[in-house]
């Protein structure tokens, strides 16, 4: 009897990573914790659009919070797209605001900046920054044309997911997806829509030999992706 | 009291005579009664029912609105309003006779605001939209008469919850009109007068004696191999097909979509006389649809392979024969499609059930008994749904300002409404209000504001607006047209199908075989083909659960032998066998069969709770297993039985069987389950959370989805009393959960099971494992499948499997 597990080890670009069936990804040498695309107070954010409730934010620091337990984190790398947009960033809550100090007591906090929050307030703990290295990794929000060329690269952005068909039904879930060089992480959020990792976007930036680690209920597996595995839909 | 003479007259031109019921609508309605009209099919029901409005409007010819006629399917209301203008014309009656629907044309719509016709044949919606008008007390004032077609069809549905809350607005702006019910034959009239008047002893309940002869057969199948699972009787196509020689035209009813597209398939294979055999479901173009119902009329058709489409509407005069392919589900169902056939009165009607496995004959035994003993099915008791209620009430404000007593005072005299309590209705009213406490925050779930006045009205006019968008309690699933390429659309198909398919597979829909060519602007485009083994969509419900009073007639078969000779031989032996072997399901014990079976423990249960009850248990039971170390695999659930299977053996199934597992595993249960969740989607949708997907919205309704679930979550922490969640409950409890039911079940068999611990496979279950395949399974069967996956996959790109380290040295080249 075989089971998933809530976290896989593995090696990125010769670095020791583990994947999170949380979204989260731990660099254990250097004891970094990555996470992407948070999209803090998107609910608050998109209330006139899409309604969406508001507890969004409590539950998205409680999640990163959770991940910041169970591994114990020094150091907490956050991918861009930490907040929905640059005014909710500033206009982020007091309660909130004395969360995440609260969080970054014993451990550095080091956010790079993304599309949604370019710029990002001055109270939040840590240091604001463009991209980011460590472990002999290069992290940033979103590949821009100067960064093409580099190996041992881990982005978010394009919250992948795939849909994986079971004999018995289909399954949708968050995805980590990966070629030689480059690693995508999924969005790490609350309310975080997805791209399926099929989809020309993200296909057009890897190589032909890819894996997924695929999230689900919990857990999270690991898959080639030139197989027919993954549902298009 | 007689006819009128121009009446009296027209009847006889036509070679008929009034039915003594048509007569007696007329006296009791002539004497300020409203009437409920109980007659099968065929009974010249709705003529019956216009009866009244026709001989008073020929009487005092008037301007404005007199009858408003509500029928449950807006093309029933279109082929009435054509029947209607026959005798009208022909009397040379100068009546006016117009439908409204939500197809009729703007332009149409404002004159007949501007003008009514005398007699409005409507749809439940519209008269909720037309009540909301601010001129409404206006239009219905002079009201004389309201007619509700198949009445029957829309009790105990969320329809219903909305008609009964229309009708006691309606009754209130129009107090001098009658209202004249239609029914099909249902076990307690009594019960539904209610629905016609808020002083019940002032409606007459109208039934014909009419000793319609029903003569039923259960299809002696001559296969030498009758199937022990499965719902396709396609085993019996050619004796199908010869019945349909014998006697034509016929109506062949099956239970569900899938199985009419595989039945008209495999008729059209026996078809050596060329008959022509025409196929009728909802899901086909409505096009299609009508030109069918209308080749039929006809008498150009020779058999229809219809689903319950066809269970309402028009009646057909010549249908020689019906054909029940598969279990009847329900005594009543079954009297009403058997009606279909030998229309006229006096004929009898003629039906063969044609029962897909083994279960199902034994099934169709007690649904013939009951049938021949006049048992009907009951109506189930249902208690309006909130989320209904919330709609009603902002209908309410965009007709005007209301005083929220009053507005109770009125909602109580509505059926389903009539033990809401105060409590409840204030919660509805501040949830419209405010969205509720968890999403108070947001000001466009702020619906409606209490005035210094004391009247609540409307918090903006975008309201209004999206209250009308949204009216009804129709949420389609998502859907995608299915267009030949260059053609004509064919009809609607699952969009979770589609999904499936790659360009090149090949289904069958609409009767043919079809190739997927691929998703062009929202459709799903395709081309003949010939294909060997094309697939059958799937779609999202349909199948019904088996009724209380027909399960417990199965019960009863199994356990009197003398009724056993009635059963072909192939199940006569099974159930000796079976009671040989184990035990026959006594009728006051829970039957529950252990064994083993290859590397898993089986346990069987023989409820009889119908599909949806089964279906939760088997849920309550596996995590209840999962927690006691079992390791439940999976299980598959039936009308009939359930079968969960495991690692290790179940030795007390007492334990596992009792009903406190509706506490907590149930509340933890709904958390997590996407059912829930999908029903919450459609609650958050009537309630006017979310909108439907207005046309053209670019948005998937697979997004929606997404947002209405990360809503249900949110309420689930944060405010599990919130209204909605109380209606998703509700909505659940008696539908695809059906905990009602599942109460009962365990309630009564609470510390009362026969526990048979078997060395091998018992008969009863082998019909229960065949369904494997298409069984529900655990979290943890999921999990054990993707990580199977997992390591199938891994071996065969790279060879190595997750479970072993990858060497060192391979690491870094291989990611």
């Amino acid at each position: 009897m075989k089971e998933g597990k809530p976290a896989i080890e593995t090696h990125f670009c010769g670095v020791r990573v583990q994947l999170g069936a949380d979204a989260s990804l731990y660099l254990p040498e250097c004891k970094t914790l990555l996470v992407s695309d948070l999209h803090l107070e998107k609910g608050k954010a998109q209330s006139k659009a899409a309604p969406l409730p508001r507890f969004d934010t409590s539950e998205g620091i409680a999640k990163l919070s959770a991940a910041i337990t169970r591994t114990n984190a020094k150091e907490v790398i956050f991918l861009g797209d930490s907040f929905h947009t640059n005014l909710h960033a500033f206009q982020l809550p007091e309660i909130y605001r004395q969360q995440l100090i609260n969080l970054a007591k014993d451990r550095a906090f080091i956010w790079i900046t993304g599309n949604h929050d370019p710029d990002l307030p001055e109270f939040l703990p840590g240091q604001i920054v463009p991209n980011y290295s460590a472990a002999g990794l290069y992290f940033t929000h979103q590949i821009r044309p100067e960064e093409a060329s580099i190996s041992g690269l881990i982005c978010g952005h394009y919250h992948p997911k795939a849909r994986v068909s079971l004999q018995i039904r289909q399954i949708s879930g968050r995805c980590f997806i990966q070629d030689e060089t480059r690693m995508i992480m999924p969005a790490f959020g609350i309310f975080t829509g997805g791209l399926n990792i099929l989809d020309p976007a993200i296909q057009k930036l890897l190589s032909k030999r890819q894996i997924a680690h695929f999230c689900h209920a919990g857990k999270i597996y690991k898959f080639p992706v030139d197989r027919k595995v993954f549902l298009k839909n | 009291m007689r006819l009128p003479q121009q009446f009296a007259d027209w009847f006889s031109a036509k070679g008929w005579k009034p039915y003594p019921h048509q007569q007696d609508i007329f006296v009791q309605s002539a004497a300020g009664r409203s009437v409920l009209l109980v007659a099968p099919t065929g009974a010249g029901k709705t003529l019956s029912g216009f009866l009244p409005s026709l001989i008073e409007l020929s009487q005092n010819p008037q301007e404005g609105l007199h009858t408003l006629y509500l029928s449950p399917l807006k093309a029933l209301a279109v082929d009435i309003a054509r029947n209607l203008e026959t005798p009208a014309d022909e009397m040379g009656l100068d009546i006016t006779i117009e439908t409204r629907t939500g197809d009729t044309p703007q332009a149409k719509r404002n004159r007949q605001r501007a003008t009514p016709p005398n007699i409005l044949l409507t749809t439940p919606e519209s008269l909720e939209l037309m009540l909301s008008w601010s001129d409404a007390a206006k239009l219905f004032g002079q009201l004389r008469y309201i007619i509700i077609d198949e009445i029957h069809a829309l009790v105990g549905s969320k329809r219903g919850d909305l008609l009964a809350l229309s009708l006691a607005s309606l009754r209130h702006i129009a107090p001098t009109s009658q209202s004249i019910g239609l029914s099909a034959t249902i076990a307690e009239p009594e019960e539904m007068r209610c629905w016609l008047s808020a002083k019940i002893d002032n409606v007459a309940i109208v039934q014909p004696q009419l000793d319609k002869d029903i003569q039923i057969n259960i299809l002696d199948s001559k296969a030498a191999y009758l199937p022990w699972a499965g719902h396709s009787a396609l085993y019996a196509a050619a004796e199908i097909y010869a019945l349909i020689k014998e006697k034509r035209p016929a109506l062949i009813f099956v239970n569900t979509r899938a199985q009419a597209e595989m039945m008209f398939q495999a008729l059209w294979r026996e078809n050596d006389l060329n008959l022509k055999i025409g196929l009728h479901h909802g899901s086909l173009d409505v096009g299609q649809r009508r030109r069918i119902e209308a080749a039929m009329a006809r008498s150009e058709l020779d058999a229809i392979v219809a689903t319950s489409s066809l269970d309402l509407g028009i009646d057909w005069a010549d249908i020689q024969l019906v054909i029940q392919i598969g279990a009847p589900k329900g005594t009543s169902r079954l009297i009403q499609r058997v009606g279909r056939a030998g229309h006229q009165l006096d004929a009898p009607s003629h039906a063969v059930i044609v029962p897909a496995n083994r279960f199902e004959v034994l099934e169709a035994l007690a649904a013939r008994l009951d049938v021949e003993a006049k048992r009907l099915d009951e109506m189930p008791q249902h208690a309006g749904a909130l989320d209904v209620l919330s709609q009603h009430i902002v209908g309410r404000a965009v007709a005007g300002p209301f005083d929220e007593d009053k507005l109770y005072a009125q909602i109580i005299t509505a059926p389903p409404y009539r033990h809401l309590s105060r409590e409840d209705f204030d919660k509805v009213l501040d949830f419209v209000a405010t969205g509720g406490y968890a999403l108070s925050h947001y000001t466009q779930f702020q619906r409606l504001v209490k005035g210094v006045d004391g009247f609540w009205r409307l918090t903006s006019r975008r309201v209004a607006t999206r209250w009308r968008m949204n009216i009804g309690t129709i949420v389609e699933t998502s859907t995608m047209k299915v267009r030949m390429k260059g053609g004509a659309p064919l009809g609607d198909i699952e969009e979770y199908f589609v999904q499936s398919l790659t360009a090149g597979d090949s289904f069958i829909f609409a009767g043919r075989i079809l190739e997927f060519v691929g998703v062009s602007a929202q459709q799903a485009i395709v081309r003949p083909c010939t294909a060997k083994e094309p697939k059958v969509p799937a779609y999202a419900g349909g199948r019904l659960p088996l009724s209380p009073g027909l399960a417990a007639r199965v019960r009863a078969i199994l356990q009197d032998r003398a009724l056993h000779h009635y059963l072909p031989k192939q199940v006569r032996e099974w159930l000796h066998l079976q009671a040989e072997k184990s035990i026959l399901p006594p009728p006051d014990k829970l039957l529950v069969e252990t064994f083993k079976r290859g590397q898993k423990f089986y346990m069987a249960a023989y409820g009889f709770a119908g599909r949806n009850a089964h279906q939760t248990l088997g849920m309550l039971l596996s995590r209840r297993m999962e927690r006691q170390g079992y390791g439940p695999l999976g299980f598959v659930a039936t009308d009939y039985a359930i079968a969960i299977w495991s690692r290790h053996l179940v030795t007390t199934p007492e334990a596992l069987f009792s009903s406190d597992i509706l506490g907590d595993d149930l509340e933890e249960w709904m958390a997590e389950s996407t059912m829930l969740k999908r029903s919450f989607w459609q609650v958050a949708i009537i309630a006017g959370l979310i909108d439907k997907r207005a046309p053209g919205q670019e948005k998937t309704q697979k997004q929606v989805t997404i947002n209405s679930d990360l809503i249900y979550d949110v309420l689930r922490t944060h405010q599990p009393s919130h209204l909605l969640l109380q209606a998703t409950r509700q909505d659940a409890a008696r539908g695809l959960t059906d905990i009602h039911r599942l109460a009962d079940l365990l309630t009564s068999f609470e510390g009362n099971i026969l526990h048979k611990n078997l060395s091998r496979i018992s008969p009863l279950s082998v019909p229960l494992l065949l369904e494997v395949g298409r069984e529900a399974v655990t979290a943890s069967a999921v999990d054990e499948l993707l990580s199977d996956l997992e390591a199938t996959l891994l071996e065969e790109a790279f060879g190595y499997s997750s479970e072993e380290k990858l060497p060192s040295a391979h690491q870094g080249q291989l990611l």
